[in-house]
């Protein structure tokens, strides 16, 4: 579904979200709704020191978003059992996978990737973009996916929260796929669960080079970024948005997107390519709103889930990356709160 | 940040588990390392591009997508490739491409034999693409480019055709009256990347 690119008002967006944070942390502080222990706990890290390859325990309170470029996944990727296999074994790590680069008029690589992940009873599902790209053969195009874990993440039922981004500039090769989520609370826990929109995207590298102004995608993304959080806030209360994908750029070369304020990738720096020599993937997302965020995020090292270098690259020329979020919705930042442990009156 | 007691939290403790089995060893992890000094005698003959056989032509753009970095020297069979009239080999020619960067400077005559031969299509696409990427050094593909720019059937083509020309800047100024028609009366994106290709041939970019 393509809906209409919204009005830019989005600038706003931050100061207001702040007032309304402060105000929504006041409420439920008085109200006995939340505690700041409470508060501290979600902050808390998870660092450890031990490593091993054990079978993941997705924790309760938290969730795992990953985004993954899978490279050109078609119908040759999704016949091959042992490739398959591993791709399971990987993406059952997350609760949420952003996809890129399916390469197939049809909707079977990924289906049969989820049927993969489903076989111990798991019940991941996904939602599919429509193929995207400008070239007149269909084999060129893409498709995005989010393949996620429906026992505990929900996809909006408002269908007209996932979409491509209209573009009627084309002043994308490939226009980004959105769609909003809910985190599903397990257990008795009566907090408001973590809602965040999604948007995934998979840049053209010959369109992240050029100087800003010059139709750099990555100027480009910003206005999406801007207008896609615009349009939610104002329809759905949502604040809560979160841009991962290719980018083919590093973090240090993000152009238009490093100028939003707040905007951080959350694993700067670090090689993303399968040979580690590239940093090409990022979650992006706004530090001073989407206080969910753990601190935990990083890039999979095939090495440790014991998959060889050749596997690695039959796999993908890309490595997930991902990040953790608390499962309930955490108040912005705001300077007042966090010097004092109090709200200012 | 605030600590966590260990052992009073068992969703931290489990979230522990699972981040110990999804942590890298940071920035400088060597482990792929090894993967970019692939041996150059894997490098797949440039005879196996034009095989009449499919196996043979999949399995050397199949290399290709996965070491883009070595196989530079390949870009025109890999341009060639991505005309193919098998969907796979079409599809992991375009991949490479996409990722192997600049191609040698020394393929540059035979980068505008191919535009020059075919101007529609995606092996057309990917020329122009490829020539792009020269910049400045590939000034001496400005006629054909402008050719393309004009006379592609392939829109696709067109818009890069007008990409490449601004990539290659002042050099390139004899292309300004059809960037200048382009720019008048081509479709939105083409029109868009002609004017700032007009920009830029004539050393007014940004």
């Amino acid at each position: 579904m393509r809906l209409p690119l919204p009005f830019p008002f989005s600038k706003l967006l931050g100061p207001s979200t702040t007032i309304l944070g402060v105000l929504a942390l006041g409420y439920l502080l008085l109200t006995g709704r939340i505690s700041l222990d409470s508060i501290s706990t979600m902050f808390a890290s998870t660092q450890s020191a031990t490593s091993n390859v054990s079978p993941p325990v997705k924790p309760e309170n938290k969730i795992t978003i990953a985004t993954f470029n899978v490279q050109n996944f078609g119908e040759k990727k999704a016949g091959d059992d042992v490739v398959m296999a591993e791709l399971a074994r990987i993406c059952k790590m997350f609760d949420v996978i952003a996809m890129q680069e399916i390469r197939s008029p049809h909707a079977e690589p990924v289906q049969n990737l989820v049927k993969r992940m489903n076989a111990d009873g798991s019940l991941y599902t996904f939602v599919l973009s429509t193929q995207i790209g400008r070239s007149s053969s269909p084999s060129h195009r893409e498709q995005y996916a989010f393949i996620f874990d429906s026992a505990r993440i929900r996809l909006s039922d408002d269908p007209s929260r996932t979409y491509v981004m209209n573009d009627e500039l084309d002043r994308m090769h490939r226009e980004p796929f959105v769609a909003s989520f809910t985190a599903i609370p397990q257990g008795e826990d009566t907090r408001t669960p973590f809602s965040f929109t999604l948007i995934n995207v998979h840049t053209d590298p010959d369109e992240v080079t050029g100087e800003s102004g010059t139709g750099n995608e990555l100027d480009v993304l910003a206005d999406v970024y801007v207008n896609v959080r615009a349009w939610e806030y104002s329809r759905h209360g949502e604040d809560d948005f979160i841009l991962l994908g290719d980018l083919n750029t590093s973090s240090t070369k993000l152009f238009g997107l490093a100028k939003i304020p707040g905007l951080i990738s959350l694993t700067a720096g670090q090689p993303t390519n399968t040979p580690g020599s590239k940093e090409l993937d990022h979650i992006l997302l706004d530090s001073i709103t989407t206080r969910e965020f753990t601190e935990q995020a990083n890039v999979v090292d095939y090495s440790l889930l014991e998959i060889t270098p050749e596997m690695a690259a039959a796999i993908s020329d890309h490595r997930p990356v991902w990040a953790q979020f608390s499962a309930f919705e955490v108040p912005p930042y705001d300077p007042a709160i966090a010097s004092t442990g109090q709200p200012v009156r | 940040m605030k600590q966590v007691q260990a052992g009073n939290d068992v969703a931290t403790q489990a979230a522990n588990l699972l981040f110990d089995y999804l942590r890298v060893n940071g920035p400088h992890n060597q482990s792929f390392n090894h993967l970019s000094a692939t041996p150059m005698d894997r490098l797949p003959s440039p005879a196996l591009f034009a095989s009449a056989i499919i196996a043979d032509r999949l399995s050397a753009v199949e290399f290709a997508s996965q070491n883009p970095e070595l196989c530079r020297s390949f870009a025109v069979p890999l341009a060639i490739a991505t005309g193919d009239s098998n969907s796979s080999v079409a599809m992991l020619a375009a991949e490479a491409l996409e990722m192997l960067g600049a191609p040698a400077r020394s393929l540059l005559p035979e980068l505008i034999q191919l535009i020059e031969s075919s101007r529609d299509g995606e092996t057309a696409y990917w020329a122009v693409t490829l020539i792009g990427r020269l910049g400045p050094i590939a000034a001496p593909a400005t006629v054909a480019l402008t050719r393309t720019l004009s006379d592609s059937a392939y829109l696709p083509v067109r818009e890069r055709a007008a990409w490449a020309l601004a990539r290659i800047g002042t050099a390139a100024a004899s292309a300004a009256a059809a960037l200048s028609s382009a720019a008048d009366s081509g479709p939105p994106r083409l029109s868009r990347l002609a004017t700032q290709a007009l920009e830029s041939v004539r050393g007014m970019a940004a």
